[in-house]
């Protein structure tokens, strides 16, 4: 698997992979992000652009969604996916090498800082620290 | 010839009769064909039909399926609203709790000062006649030497002292301005000790109302936090009420009847293990009578051991049926259907972010006492991640 090194500036490189937390990474909602993603942005055009999902998947996946606040509902039950969700998704797809500062102890369990995400390019930092689950390869 | 006109006319004859039943055979023939094309009509038409009303009731489950989700996804989304709107709140009365803990504080140490300076005065009080009485005492203790000498003093003898007298009094009057100077040290120390307690009283009543003020506002926080609570609570149940109101066996109502069943089922256990206990010391009983070979007792104690095998069966029946119904209820519950959408909806329970911000909490208010004096309260009640499914007596 390829990886990216970001923050070429000085200090020690620790490759990171990231994962969707438990729910997220299933493959229904996967297909919901990226089919609101490409514009399929209320419940009936879903539907009807994921036949293979029965409404309770797709009820389930929604609410996911919902809940990790990765798709917001408009006034016209307007589906709305936030700017950080696909690159979200992107971040899972493979490992991140990233430059620690040489203060810095390795990210725990409870991941990464919201500045780290922001120098990875994260927007809203909070949202990844909900959604996403972060391991050290050591 | 003859034969020829007969074999003519027989043939003929046969042609013809073969002929009418070959017409007739087409026509029967036509006739059936236009019975099974109109069957065929009419059972594609049924089939038509039956199609489109399969169509149609597609569309119409399709559409209800879309307004049910439509409606779950704008709860889900107020749910979402709400959770953030009791977060914030709950931070931000941690955060006013927080300062009122400073201000707290704050209070102590000007308390802690203001004894300081009642101390420090006492203290200067106590020097200031220590003082005093160390500068009279010297004075006299000269004075009761010179005293009982001065009615038997002589001219010379006067004489004779008044050159140490006159050095002792410069002596006295120097320690006389001394010892003045330093009472008055005292003094302005007592006083600037004085300005200081009061400098502080007056930080201790602008303290106390400060304190008043963001007591009065933990409390708005608090109120508003509870008010918030309450709202994602009902919007919780609301949107359980809708889950349970789509799913034929309703996915919450199932759930509390596991809870239900489980706590049934622990008193079910309850009573076998007593059961069982009393049927293994019947069994004692009958071993004992055999070792002591009472048999007058034995049949008495042979019929209290069937009465507690009975009552030990009755007590397994009743816990076994408990389990498998437990079971079928957890069977239910786990297929992957509820259980993904058990899943995905308890991402949005109140109690589920309520434990995460006790979490996060946790760093700093470890003790449950001053984290329920800082966000706690009826409204932050028992917790419902309590009754996970599994766990108890197997």
């Amino acid at each position: 698997m390829d990886s990216e090194t970001v923050s070429p500036s000085e200090g020690r490189p620790v490759t990171l992979t990231f994962k969707w937390k438990r729910g997220l990474g299933r493959p229904e909602t996967i297909a919901v992000l990226y089919a609101v993603g490409v514009g399929y942005c209320t419940a009936d055009r879903l539907s009807a652009a994921l036949p293979q999902l029965a409404p309770h998947r797709l009820e389930s996946a929604l609410t996911d969604l919902v809940a990790a606040q990765l798709v917001e509902i408009g006034p016209d039950h307007e589906l709305t996916l936030s700017p950080d969700a696909l690159f979200l998704d992107q971040l899972t797809q493979r490992p991140l090498v990233v430059n620690l500062p040489p203060f810095r102890q390795e990210p725990s369990d409870l991941g990464l800082t919201f500045d780290e995400y922001t120098r990875i390019g994260v927007i809203q930092p909070g949202l990844a620290v909900n959604a996403l689950r972060v391991t050290v390869d050591r | 010839m003859l034969f020829k006109w007969i074999t003519h006319k027989f043939c003929s004859s046969r042609l013809k009769s073969r002929s009418r039943a070959v017409r007739s055979a087409v026509r029967a023939l036509e006739a059936e064909r236009k019975e099974v094309d109109k069957r065929i009509r009419q059972e594609g038409k049924r089939l038509q039909h039956s199609l489109e009303d399969l169509a149609t009731q597609r569309q119409v489950d399709l559409q209800e399926a879309v307004a049910f989700l439509n409606g779950h996804l704008a709860s889900c989304q107020d749910m979402v609203q709400a959770l953030q709107k009791y977060t914030e709140q709950a931070y931000a009365t941690v955060d006013v709790w927080l300062q009122l803990q400073l201000q707290e504080r704050t209070l102590d140490n000007i308390t802690a000062r203001i004894e300081l300076h009642d101390e420090q005065r006492s203290f200067l009080s106590q020097a200031k006649e220590a003082y005093s009485v160390l500068y009279d005492e010297p004075r006299r203790q000269e004075w009761r030497t010179v005293q009982p000498k001065l009615a038997f003093a002589t001219n010379r003898h006067i004489q004779a002292c008044a050159g140490d007298l006159r050095i002792r009094r410069a002596a006295v009057l120097l320690r006389n301005r001394e010892v003045k100077a330093n009472l008055k040290r005292i003094a302005s120390e007592r006083a600037w000790v004085r300005t200081e307690r009061q400098n502080a009283l007056s930080d201790k009543k602008e303290a106390i109302s400060k304190r008043k003020i963001q007591k009065t506002s933990h409390r708005q926080q608090r109120e508003l936090m509870k008010k918030h609570w309450l709202e994602a609570n009902n919007l919780w149940n609301e949107l359980k009420r809708q889950v349970d109101a789509r799913h034929p066996d309703g996915l919450y109502r199932l759930h509390e009847r596991f809870l239900d069943a489980r706590k049934h089922r622990e008193l079910l256990y309850v009573e076998f293990q007593e059961a069982h206990e009393a049927f293994v010391l019947a069994k004692e009983a009958v071993r004992r009578v055999h070792q002591e070979e009472d048999f007058d007792n034995l049949q008495g104690v042979k019929d209290g051991r069937g009465l507690a095998f009975v009552k030990q069966q009755s007590a397994f029946e009743k816990l076994r049926d408990c389990r498998r119904r437990i079971d079928e209820i957890k069977s239910i519950l786990e297929d992957k259907q509820f259980y993904k959408l058990r899943q995905s909806l308890e991402k949005l329970s109140p109690y589920m972010h309520r434990e995460d911000i006790m979490r996060s909490l946790d760093g700093f208010l470890a003790q449950p006492e001053r984290r329920r004096k800082a966000i706690g309260g009826p409204y932050f009640g028992p917790s419902e991640s309590q009754s996970k499914i599994g766990g108890g007596h197997g």
